[in-house]
């Protein structure tokens, strides 16, 4: 996306041939345990929730990227080629374990 | 800001376990874009796990390794060759530069657009109704063909690219293939290639190029069997032997760097036009001087390629499978080293509904003469 805002990088975009994603929350994720992680006491606490907060569901900075994503889809003349792959099974969450 | 800072760390109360109730991290709505034509593919682990393969035959890696192939194998058709030695080469510029400069590591993959952008950019398109079939054109045509002024005016310059093309049917095929038959036969100084570019895809017309310039120069010579010097019996390290033993190919040949070099340049040609020419020209002239003028002193020598590079502005997946197999839709061209002596008596004709166009050094390559860039000394 940013190879297609400047022009400079055109050049890589045209190279596409394929995009596999793994996994990626287009429309977000669960970060409700994720966020219970964060410890105000360690590192940059409002960077670390910026960055969940936008992979959150519903996030706004995900759905103008995926919109992005789509008319940029629609721009391209050549054939490429989207695997998405995505999980089936549940994912356990962290915790936090009280050792003595 | 990266991501490993939401790793699990230990915190100075306790540590962070992987074991609490299991949910959906990334359910498939929106793990999927849901785009027209998007593969999607389910997973049967859970976030955390559905990228960790446990092996070559895990299910997800045997799919992800057969799709890459699909989106790849548009790139190249030719898995490997095989020299005299036996030695497999998957990619045969490589096989190419050892050739001619000697073993070279650590040559990455070329890059393909700008190549085939400016090889775009050198045809001519000038299309005429075709109201001629092939099999109608006669000998009187072709010598009609030879003997125009462009042409002859071409042959005499001695370098350059003659590019003839007409629509299907016009008959360039067969003006090639007369090329090939009579000029051999009256020349037996004259080494005939012939390659077809069946792809409009840089490393297809650069893999046709070397398969059929190594096997045919290099290799069999049975397009020319008449022509004598005994070149025919040689094989590959003789040739080489014999390149390194000419006093200009010794002070002058292509180091490794320099060709490392001159592959990079051409991966990032794309992205500037006057640098596409610059690398192209490098390429005819370096075969030009390598073989033509150093090998080769007293054989004329003359390349003819059927191209297809699917010209179309706008490219889509079914012109390119069109292109792919009709080889020869829209162009041939003719390459042409030292001049040529004989072609009065063959010389042909050219069907009136082929168009064609002679490029003169100095209009097609910019220079007279190639000088490897990095051999000031």
């Amino acid at each position: 996306m940013e190879a297609n805002r400047n022009p400079i990088y055109q050049w890589l975009l045209d190279s596409i041939r394929g995009l596999f994603l793994f996994g990626t929350p287009h429309l977000g994720l669960q970060i409700a345990e994720l966020k219970a992680m964060l410890d105000p006491d360690q590192g940059p606490w409002d960077q670390k929730m910026n960055l969940l907060n936008q992979l959150t569901e519903g996030s706004e900075f995900l759905t103008n990227q995926k919109e992005e994503m789509l008319h940029l889809w629609v721009n391209i003349e050549r054939a490429v080629t989207v695997v998405s792959f995505y999980e089936t099974e549940k994912t356990p969450t962290i915790r936090k374990v009280i050792t003595t | 800001m990266s991501y490993h800072i939401l790793s699990p760390s230990q915190s100075e109360s306790g540590e962070y376990r992987r074991d609490g109730p299991g949910i959906h991290m990334v359910p498939m709505h929106s793990a999927c874009l849901f785009l027209a034509g998007e593969v999607r593919v389910a997973v049967k682990k859970n976030h955390t796990d559905m990228v960790k393969f446990a092996s070559s035959a895990d299910i997800t890696y045997v799919t992800v390794v057969r799709r890459m192939r699909e989106c790849l194998k548009e790139f190249s058709t030719i898995k490997y060759v095989k020299d005299r030695t036996g030695m497999r080469y998957t990619n045969l510029l490589h096989l190419l530069i050892q050739t001619l400069t000697g073993p070279c590591e650590n040559i990455e993959t070329v890059g393909i657009k700008g190549f085939e952008e400016y090889l775009q950019s050198l045809c001519i398109a000038t299309h005429q109704p075709a109201n001629l079939s092939s099999s109608s054109i006669r000998r009187a045509d072709y010598i009609q063909f030879f003997n125009r002024q462009e042409f002859k005016r071409w042959l005499s310059d001695g370098a350059g690219i003659f590019w003839l093309s007409g629509p299907r049917g016009s008959g360039k095929t067969h003006i090639a293939k007369y090329l090939k038959l009579n000029l051999g036969a009256c020349d037996p100084g004259m080494l005939i290639v012939e390659y077809t570019c069946s792809s409009c895809l840089l490393e297809s017309t650069i893999s046709a190029f070397c398969r059929a310039f190594i096997e045919q120069l290099f290799d069999q010579l049975h397009y020319s069997p008449s022509r004598g010097a005994g070149l025919g019996t040689l094989n590959i390290n003789d040739i080489v032997n014999t390149v390194r033993r000419v006093p200009e190919y010794s002070q002058n040949r292509l180091s490794e760097l320099e060709m490392t070099l001159f592959i990079k340049g051409l991966e990032n040609a794309g992205r500037q036009p006057d640098e596409q020419k610059e690398f192209l020209l490098n390429i005819l002239n370096l075969f030009r001087q390598m073989v033509t003028t150093q090998l080769f002193k007293t054989t004329r020598f003359l390349l003819i390629s059927q191209w297809d590079l699917g010209i179309q502005t706008k490219v889509d997946t079914v012109d390119l499978k069109v292109n792919s197999i009709h080889f020869d839709s829209e162009r041939a061209g003719l390459f042409l080293g030292p001049s040529l002596g004989c072609f009065d008596e063959i010389l042909t004709q050219l069907p009136q509904n082929v168009s064609m166009r002679c490029m003169s050094p100095t209009m097609m390559l910019g220079v007279h003469s190639y000088r490897p860039p990095m051999l000031a000394h």
